[in-house]
């Protein structure tokens, strides 16, 4: 990183991206970072003013919350807060809807919650939730992302094939500009040239996000590349899954409906199951022998890398990979502790210098992703409007000094799904002092945990309570 | 300012504060840390409860009227101390938690009450021993006894902490509370004023109140022990009792006061005339708004006999109305509009006005709300319902709204009556623990009725039985019924 970038293409750039947010994809990241904040953030709340505008006319929620907030214009960054969805926006549909099928219902729902036309989307016939993706990819720009909260209900978002796209390219963007050698020098992978295989323990396709990346990765670099031996994310067994848990909390378990189709798959998701640990130790044989001594792409999380470069080491094993290969993870350890040291001792196993492991953050709910710099960092990046909430009430923290709360943001890549998202995360960002790696604007510290009740021992007498149970148990004895 | 909550044990007030702990909204206070201290905490022996029942169940009472003389607020500096740490801590708005203690010396600590508290576990059985004779001839002679307990008491509002030292105070056990971060005040202050009151009295001396993170193993495993405590009364629900769960064991007993929600019932006749309207949305509106809808006893979701026709619906959008515009007539001292409201809960309601084929929604804002179901579907969230928000089910028959009842329904409000004597048997047997008259679901008399479906105070004591066997020569294995001079003999089984 250098502290002053070419001044032509940082013209350039300036001039792109007030027009288009996503153009910062085509500049270098000393390029992209290289904005003085008081301007970035001009072209920021022009921009989210154009998209509110837009949101306004297309969007009925955005009209919902602007209405019921009396938010007309768009002044400042924090005009903004009262339109930002939740969690709880993206699973605000009636849950009878999605068990008594009604699909049609679900999809004037969604449509409500974005701006895409999902008019000729012909739901009428689906009976799973895996129907109801299909038939809106058929009838729709929509590409839907499902995704299960703790407390039971599926969150569904409008995601477009577009947007997709847009975070592929993200994230694509992100990790080639973290591949560097030891002297700086660029190992970004050449479409057409270089055939890196990318491994991932987990699923290859299905509900979660991240499968979508890997036929991106196979689209661009050559098919057979991926390894994710873990098979397909069933939607509705994610869905079924929370419902469980919601159920069993509330000792309703036993008179849960379950769809007869899904039902129909008891044994064939019994099985799956089953195969998971072989599927797994499988791969982990591959890694050892196969993949020893080549180039890799490695993502999965902290926890998974830290044991593979265990397993490793248990046989003996060090410089495993070629020292161009490249570990990027989310997610952190299982005891949400991590060990001292463990990247400078997994680096070495692996064969691969620290920076080539690479600690990134980001969410379903946004179409960005940030990679921690050199200096244990989260640059956010020019297209995300940074904000702190004060956690008890969600007003907004100053936007100087450093702040701690909860995280929120607009993003503004979202063409037609809203951008503007509260999150539940508990971060720190520095709004005004450089860090040390030379990238310019907010950052945020790498430690990021979730916002707890901090005082979780009150207790009231309303509510409900239960015992939990797990959802592919429960399914395998219904 | 730096809140300093002491413990008090066993009639000693020790302000040895050195723990800090994070209470709500960021604030945080300074507590003794209950390990160096839990000497204190427990009682020393088993013998020092004898002096519990060297005094007469009457001075218990008179103990407990006297004390009602001093829990007045303008002149009791603890009371005092516990509504400031409440308007610091609490959500509970300050003006309803001083109504609530002002409340304490009529509510729990007159005569009469106290004698009707008594009277559902006999006053036989805590006063003496009270002789039954069985129909061997054996004669039992049963008093109910008061334990060592740890009460790990509710925090929304302070009547929790009150009815827990009556309740201790009247089966003479040892009671030993632990207080809630949102509550931190009211035992305490319980506490001091019986000190101030008589610092030697047994009853006294039976009060502990002590603060410790919930869930602090290091404590709570020492604590937890047969040899400590037998009975561990938990408010709250599944996390907070999940981890007192695990030192339940036989020797603990565990009675739970869980969370629970509350419904209501209104009748086809609610909807016959404009005056049956009126007289139910006045009610309704109570049962919705009273304590800011942070209670079980308050009213989430009314159900709503209806045939669905356009007609029909017409009537409950105004019903709605009407209980959405007597809730903002509740007088302040009863409730009052939200001071924030969460942003999740917002969207959820903003989703549900965007759904206006299936919901249509009259305010849910920080004033408060009623949700009219258009569609039937309960909103998904009923059981979550706040900041005076209610949602009306429109049901065809008493059937269709069974499926929403479970025994997380702890009170159901009805209107009219002749619902109460239609429904009870069918309610009881789906879960449901109290049937009232719509307006006076906040009126639980759970001292005195069964609470949560218990018979709290009987559960709370340990029922001892001395038996007599050879006044009346009660037949025994080794004796033979001939053998047997003057008694009663049959033949042996």
């Amino acid at each position: 990183m250098t502290d002053h970038a070419d001044s032509g293409a940082s013209d350039a750039y300036r001039r792109q991206l007030s027009r288009d947010p996503a153009s910062f994809l085509d500049h270098a990241i000393d390029v992209v970072f290289s904005l003085p904040p008081e301007e970035l953030d001009e072209i920021r709340l022009n921009v989210a003013r154009e998209k509110v505008t837009a949101a306004l006319n297309g969007t009925q929620m955005v009209q919902q919350l602007a209405a019921r907030n009396q938010v007309s214009a768009i002044t400042s960054f924090d005009d903004l807060i009262p339109l930002l969805y939740s969690q709880d926006t993206f699973k605000s549909y009636p849950q009878s809807w999605l068990e008594a099928a009604d699909f049609p219902r679900m999809t004037r729902w969604l449509g409500k919650l974005c701006a895409a036309d999902l008019r000729a989307v012909d739901a009428s016939s689906c009976e799973l939730i895996e129907d109801w993706i299909k038939a809106l990819a058929r009838g729709s720009p929509v590409d839907l992302l499902i995704s299960a909260g703790a407390d039971g209900k599926a969150a569904f978002l409008p995601r477009t094939r577009r947007e997709w796209g847009l975070m592929h390219r993200f994230t694509l963007w992100n990790f080639q500009s973290s591949m560097t050698g030891p002297h700086g020098e660029s190992l970004a992978l050449r479409p057409g040239v270089d055939r890196v295989p990318l491994i991932h323990p987990g699923p290859r396709s299905g509900a979660r996000s991240w499968g979508r990346f890997m036929d991106f990765y196979e689209e661009t670099f050559g098919t057979g590349l991926v390894d994710a031996p873990l098979g397909n994310t069933d939607a509705d067994l994610l869905s079924l899954a929370g419902r469980v848990r919601e159920a069993s909390r509330k000792g309703e378990a036993g008179s849960l409906q379950i769809n007869p189709r899904l039902l129909a798959r008891k044994t064939e998701i019994a099985q799956l199951n089953a195969e998971k640990p072989r599927r797994l130790e499988a791969l982990m044989e591959r890694l050892t022998h196969e993949y020893r001594g080549r180039r890799i792409i490695f993502y999965s999380s902290m926890q998974m890398l830290h044991d593979l470069a265990m397993r490793l080491r248990g046989l003996g094993i060090q410089g495993a990979y070629t020292p161009d290969s490249f570990f990027f993870c989310g997610g952190g350890f299982a005891d949400g502790r991590q060990p001292p040291h463990w990247k400078e001792e997994v680096a070495e196993v692996l064969g691969v210098s620290e920076n080539a492991i690479s600690v990134g953050y980001g969410m379903q709910e946004g179409l960005w992703a940030m990679a921690l710099c050199r200096h244990g960092k989260y640059h956010v990046p020019p297209t995300l409007i940074p904000y702190v909430l004060d956690e008890e009430n969600d007003r907004p923290l100053p936007r100087i000094g450093r702040q701690t709360g909860r995280f929120a943001f607009f993003d503004l890549l979202p063409e037609t799904s809203w951008g503007g998202y509260i999150t539940s995360d508990h971060v720190t960002i520095t709004w005004d002092s450089p860090c040390p790696c030379g990238r310019r604007g907010a950052h945020l510290d790498a430690a990021i945990s979730k916002v707890v009740s901090r005082q979780d021992d009150k207790i009231g007498c309303a509510g409900t309570a239960g015992a939990l149970d797990d959802a592919t148990e429960f399914l395998l004895k219904a | 300012m730096q809140y300093r909550i002491p413990i008090v044990a066993r009639g000693k007030v020790i302000e040895d504060c050195e723990v800090t702990c994070e209470g709500r909204y960021g604030a945080s206070f300074l507590c003794p840390d209950p390990n160096k201290y839990l000497p204190e905490i427990l009682l020393p022996t088993r013998r020092a409860l004898e002096p519990l029942y060297q005094i007469s169940l009457d001075d218990v009472v008179d103990y407990l009227i006297e004390l009602g003389t001093r829990l007045r607020i303008d002149t009791n500096p603890h009371l005092q101390w516990a509504l400031e740490l409440a308007s610091v801590f609490n959500d509970v708005p300050s003006h309803l938690v001083r109504g609530a203690m002002a409340a304490f010396p009529t509510r729990f600590l007159t005569r009469e009450h106290l004698e009707a508290m008594i009277a559902t576990v006999g006053r036989e059985h805590l006063d003496g021993w009270k002789s039954y004779e069985r129909s061997t001839g054996r004669i039992s002679h049963i008093h109910a006894f008061g334990v060592p307990t740890a009460h790990v008491i509710a925090g929304n509002g302070p009547s929790v902490a009150m009815m827990t030292f009556v309740r201790n105070a009247l089966i003479r056990g040892y009671a030993i509370v632990k207080i809630p971060s949102n509550e931190l005040g009211t035992a305490v202050a319980l506490a001091r004023t019986a000190i101030d009151m008589a610092p030697d009295h047994p009853l006294t001396r039976a009060f502990t109140v002590a603060y410790w993170r919930g869930g602090d193993v290091d404590f709570e495993s020492k604590l937890y022990h047969p040899r400590n405590v037998e009975r561990i009364v938990a408010w709250g629900g599944f996390a907070s009792v999940r981890h007192i769960a695990k030192y339940v064991r036989p020797g603990i007993d565990l009675v739970t006061f869980d969370p629970k929600i509350s419904r209501s019932i209104l009748g086809a006749d609610t909807f016959s005339s404009e005056h049956t309207m009126r007289e139910a949305a006045i009610r309704l509106a109570d049962d919705v708004g009273n304590g800011n809808q942070n209670g079980c006893t308050n009213c989430r979701v009314s159900y709503a006999i209806s045939d669905g026709s356009p007609a029909s619906l017409e009537t409950l959008r105004r019903f709605g109305q009407m209980v959405f515009d007597e809730i903002q007539r509740l007088p302040p001292e009863v409730s009052s509009e939200a001071l924030h409201m969460d942003a999740g809960f917002q969207s959820k309601i903003a989703a549900l006005a965007m759904l206006d084929d299936d919901f249509h929604v009259i305010g849910g804002d920080k004033r408060g709300g009623v949700i009219l179901s258009l569609t039937g579907d309960q909103v998904d969230f009923a059981d979550e319902l706040r900041y005076r928000t209610l949602n009306i089910v429109p049901v065809k028959d008493y059937d269709a709204m069974l499926r929403f009842i479970t025994r997380d329904v702890q009170t159901v409000g009805v209107y009219p009556e002749n619902v109460r004597d239609e429904l009870r048997t069918t309610l009881a047997l789906h879960g449901v623990q109290r049937i009232t008259s719509l307006g006076y679901m906040r009126e639980y008399g759970a001292d005195i009725d069964p609470h949560d479906g218990n018979e709290a105070l009987r559960k709370m004591c340990t029922w001892v039985v001395a038996e007599d066997c050879m006044t009346n020569y009660a037949p025994a294995l080794w004796r033979k019924p001939a053998a047997a001079p003057g008694g009663r003999t049959r033949p042996a089984p």
